[in-house]
């Protein structure tokens, strides 16, 4: 076996042996000289001398077989430790080449960091989507949903989640969540404001095991009926409003003057059970539903949608048992408490994510075009910074032939270079970590749009453990992606001829002859290409969307606008003199000298309205409404044209006739010429009360009423003096000046009003606009900002291969003009070392954006997929950038001077 | 096989040549020298020093290094590693004990 090893070691080691060897031999050889040196001086003959010399050495032959044996031994035992540690020698080593060019190392590493922090951003995005609750104990958390085509992720009527309670049988917890959220005012001693709350059951903080701050959670106990009023607060809202004072528990707060008692506040980290809305106060589900269901019959009604129930699997209990007893609880359900309409019962069970499935869902193909696009990038910077280690390659050739001379494998050589990227890569990943929490919160801003009914909530976009996973993998891969092909190529060249050659590296396309070889290169400058086209296509569609989205026509004065939202619900007043409150405030804000028109509708137009099933007179089908109730006046301050008949006038009270205007959608379901005008509008009643009418005597153009991108949907609106009033009204006030400037003035006077006027929110129409059009302005910023970068690489990518050829062909450039080439030539000379890979890059990236048009179909608004603008656009702005960077290298090769080239060789 | 006797031969030489670069880094001629002042382990055959420096390289009690001799030849010097050094005074101390027994033995 030894002697099996051996051999094996002298034969890799030959040239090791025979140096070995060499050495013990002088070593030997300089014994025997002192010895025989001693001798003579001793007075020996020196022949003699020598010969005793070699006698007492003894057997020289033995000797330097187990010395070399020895050695031998020794050196392999290097060999594996250096086998071991090649990692850290290779890292030591590839640390040394990039602090020794720091230029090359700033740009390769900022490069791939462009690249991986927006690969990381986006990730961090879509890592969103399956977070839990933040704050609670969310593991194992599962939520219920009634499903059905039209909408998978829907609510369980309030029966039905009683009875999955009531059967849960020890396999799991129950927690209960008001499917809509309630404004509420609230009113303190120097302010009355406007929170937002949700009702859940007693089971929701037990079920959630939710960390409070202070005080408890709400109890079963506080969910029954009879029970003394109990809210529990935000942490937020706690540190606003009572800044965060620990003697708030006990204290009574005043929810639409309704008095509650605060028994606990919510951990700082708890934010609600959606991501969607973050709730000020939680109330229990009992005192929720006796004050804020609009229907009286929802505690009863098993056909509507008011509960989402979060489940907590029992130990003993799986998700499959828990899935098999609500099955069986649908099938029970369906056949003792049937829907309407022969509808059967889907439950399904989804782990709890704090971004709702639905959302998930509706995103996804944005999501999976984001995630494409930033792979798309992260290519683009990798092939950039694989072109650079190609040109920093071609400079190092001397060292990597020196290093294969002295007995580095070619595999030592790979290993090296691939370290190096490594480094690189490794270095990129980390910026883009520190990167993607900023570029993370920029997306999450988007989130926060504005709206009628107040901010949005931002989007939590965080840098979790996943996400520096991600981060590390991507980089890894990137390093090796990006160092693979250069360090192949270096390692396989013929050092050999390198070395004798006094050290230039051929480079693809160098041959005198104008044939050229498509090399690594020309490769990278196609793929830059090909990705850069679909970029800039892509970013091409969603522009021209964002464009579109913006030129929509609302139907009524958005420039001018302004629209609140203000409720009496602090003030006592009695639902009797809620009209004669309204019609008081609108000739009070009349008669200031900076508006020019203010009214009053049940809820302002770009905000969620109720819908009702309307019938014409002729008993056709029935009409999906949308149902708005507007002050007399109203389509004068709104700048809505009336078609035909007339508006909603002040003569339209409780006691006249009760009329309808319709929008033209609606005028033409009532009528097939659209003039609706003379007909009656049939509103329907229940048991008790017969179907009202509505005579028809106006027809208004169509204008956006409850979403600004979707197309018009029959509106029908009814004069608010003749129904109802709630506490609350929509507000709307046209300016004479910039609407923005009068947000404060508003408020004020608002205020001096009454103290106690609550006021959900003040905010100029082109606001709410805006916050309509949140995922196209993202859209347009994140894939316009990854197509600007991705033109930015291929730009550099594109000049770095003209730059190089020009810089090498320099000698030949001259020689041709000093015979006698003429411009013309040098530049078709120039243009000849790229024209193959951009038409190919060009032609590869017309496949690609043809195949994009399909993927990007739903992020597109008013544009067809197929739009030649944006492709025309993107083309138009590549050769731009692709000719800025040939131009700089071709007017340096016309520069060459022919002697000068020359002599410098 | 080696023998015991080998075997105490080449602890006896593994030891001496330990002390004598005790005192700074020696080419092999000069260990022989010294040795064969003051022991006869090497008054057979020189040239076993040599096999014996390797071995005792490969074990890592010495290091060598080529250099310059006094009458301005190449010649390879070895010198104590920090393990040669531990290995001297653990073999020290052991001779130290085993005269103690001895000395003991001989008093009762």
């Amino acid at each position: 076996m030894r002697r099996l090893r051996l051999w094996i070691v002298r034969l890799l080691l030959r040239d090791e042996l025979a140096k070995i060897e060499r050495e013990i031999d002088e070593e030997f050889r300089f014994h025997l000289d002192m010895k025989t040196d001693a001798l003579v001086a001793g007075g020996m003959d020196p022949d003699e001398a020598r010969a005793r010399a070699v006698r007492s050495f003894g057997d020289s032959e033995r000797f330097r077989e187990a010395a070399t044996r020895c050695l031998a031994e020794i050196h392999s035992k290097e060999q594996r430790v250096s086998r071991l540690g090649w990692l850290g020698q290779d890292l030591r080593d590839g640390l040394r080449q990039l602090t020794r060019r720091p230029g090359f190392t700033a740009l390769a590493v900022g490069t791939l960091a462009l690249g991986l922090s927006t690969s990381t951003a986006v990730f961090a995005y879509v890592n969103a989507y399956s977070r839990p609750f933040p704050g609670a104990d969310a593991q194992g958390l599962q939520q219920v949903y009634l499903s059905s085509e039209e909408n998978p992720y829907g609510a369980l009527s309030y029966p039905d989640f009683e009875d999955l309670t009531s059967l849960a049988g020890g396999l799991y917890g129950v927690a209960g969540v008001g499917q809509t959220l309630f404004a509420a005012s609230v009113r303190h001693d120097d302010l009355t404001e406007v929170v937002f709350g949700q009702g859940v059951t007693g089971s929701f903080f037990p079920v959630l095991r939710v960390a409070m701050s202070l005080g408890r959670g709400l109890s079963p106990a506080d969910d029954r009926p009879g029970s003394e009023p109990a809210v529990v607060l935000s942490h937020a809202y706690w540190v606003r409003r009572y800044r965060s004072d620990p003697e708030v528990l006990g204290r009574t707060i005043l929810l639409n003057n309704q008095p509650y008692a605060i028994v606990g506040v919510a951990g700082p980290e708890f934010l609600g059970s959606s991501a969607a809305f973050r709730p000020q106060v939680w109330l229990p589900f009992e005192q929720y539903m006796r004050v804020y269901w609009a229907r009286s019959d929802t505690r009863v009604n098993r056909d509507a949608g008011a509960v989402l129930p979060i489940l907590r699997i029992e130990e003993e209990g799986t998700p499959a048992q828990v899935r098999d007893a609500l099955a069986t609880l649908a099938g029970g359900l369906d056949r003792e408490a049937p829907l309407a309409g022969d509808r059967t019962r889907t439950f399904r069970l989804e782990p709890a994510t704090w971004i709702s499935p639905a959302t998930r869902e509706a995103e996804a193909s944005t999501t999976h075009i984001m995630l494409m696009a930033a792979a798309c990038l992260l290519l683009l910077a990798c092939a950039n910074v694989a072109n650079l280690v190609l040109s920093a390659g071609a400079r190092r050739q001397r060292e990597m032939a020196l290093r294969s001379a002295i007995g580095a494998s070619r595999w030592r050589l790979v290993r090296q270079l691939l370290a190096e990227s490594l480094l690189l890569s490794t270095l990129a990943g980390f910026l883009a970590l520190l990167a993607a929490g900023p570029v993370g919160a920029r997306l999450s801003s988007y989130f926060a749009r504005p709206s009628v009914w107040g901010d949005n909530v931002p989007r939590e976009i965080v840098v979790d453990p996943r996400v520096m996973i991600f981060a590390l993998a991507a980089a890894v891969l990137t390093g090796i992606v990006t160092g693979v092909v250069p360090a192949l190529r270096a390692s396989g060249r013929n050092h050999a001829s390198t070395l004798s050659s006094g050290g230039t590296w051929a480079s693809s396309g160098r041959s005198g002859s104008s044939a050229r070889i498509p090399g690594t290169r020309d490769l990278l400058v196609s793929t830059q290409i090909a990705l850069t086209v679909v970029l800039l296509f892509v970013a091409g569609l969603v522009l021209r969307t964002l464009d579109a989205a913006q030129r929509v026509d609302a139907g009524f004065d958005v420039e001018h606008t302004l629209a609140s939202y203000v409720s009496t619900s602090s003030m006592g007043v009695p639902a009797s003199e809620r009209h004669r409150f309204f019609e008081e405030l609108i000739r009070r804000f009349q008669g200031l000298s900076w508006v020019e028109g203010a009214t009053v509708a049940e809820q302002a137009p770009l905000s969620g309205h109720p819908v009702q099933e309307l019938r014409g007179e002729n008993g056709g089908d029935p009409v999906v409404t949308t149902i708005a109730r507007v002050w007399p006046g109203y389509f004068g301050v709104m700048g809505m044209e009336i078609l035909r008949g007339r508006a909603v006038e002040p003569t339209d009270t409780a006691d006249a006739h009760p009329v309808v205007v319709v929008n033209e959608s609606l005028a033409r379901r009532l009528s097939a010429d659209g003039d609706a005008v003379g007909r009656t509008l049939w509103w329907p009643g229940d048991e008790d009360q017969p179907d009202r009418g509505f005579d028809v005597v106006g027809v208004v153009r169509n204008a956006r009423q409850t979403s600004f991108l979707d197309e018009p949907e029959p509106v029908a609106y009814f004069s608010l003096p003749q129904h109802y009033s709630a506490p609350g009204n929509a507000f709307l006030v046209k300016v004479a000046g910039d609407p923005a400037a009068a947000v404060d003035r508003m408020e004020q006077e608002l205020r001096a009003v009454d103290s106690r006027i609550a006021i959900v929110n003040i905010l100029p129409y082109t606001q709410v606009v805006r916050g309509f059009l949140y995922t196209q302005r993202m859209n347009a910023e994140l894939f316009g900002v990854i197509a600007v970068l991705g033109l930015i690489l291929a730009t550099a990518g594109v000049f770095g291969v003209v730059a190089l050829a020009v810089a090498r062909r320099r000698r030949e450039i001259g020689i041709r003009v000093a015979v006698g080439a003429d411009r013309g030539f040098v530049t078709r000379l120039v243009l000849g070392t790229v024209s193959g890979p951009l038409a190919v890059g060009l032609l590869f990236g017309l496949g690609g954006a043809f195949v994009a048009t399909r993927l990007v179909r739903n992020l597109l608004w008013g544009v067809a997929p197929t739009d030649p603008v944006a492709l025309v656009a993107g083309g138009a702005v590549l050769l731009g950038a692709v000719g800025l960077a040939v131009a700089v290298p071709l007017h340096r090769a016309l520069e060459v001077d022919p002697v000068a080239s020359l002599r410098a060789e | 096989m080696p023998t015991e006797r080998g075997d105490l031969l080449r602890g006896t030489l593994e030891m001496l040549i330990l002390r004598s670069l005790e005192d700074g880094p020696m080419h092999g001629y000069g260990i022989t020298e010294r040795l064969q002042r003051v022991s006869d382990v090497l008054t057979v055959d020189e040239g076993s020093l040599y096999p014996a420096l390797y071995r005792m390289q490969k074990r890592g009690w010495l290091k060598s290094r080529w250099g310059r001799s006094e009458n301005n030849r190449k010649a390879r010097f070895y010198s104590l590693t920090a393990a040669g050094r531990k290995q001297l005074e653990a073999a020290a101390s052991s001779w130290a004990r085993f005269s103690e027994a001895v000395g003991r033995a001989m008093e009762a």
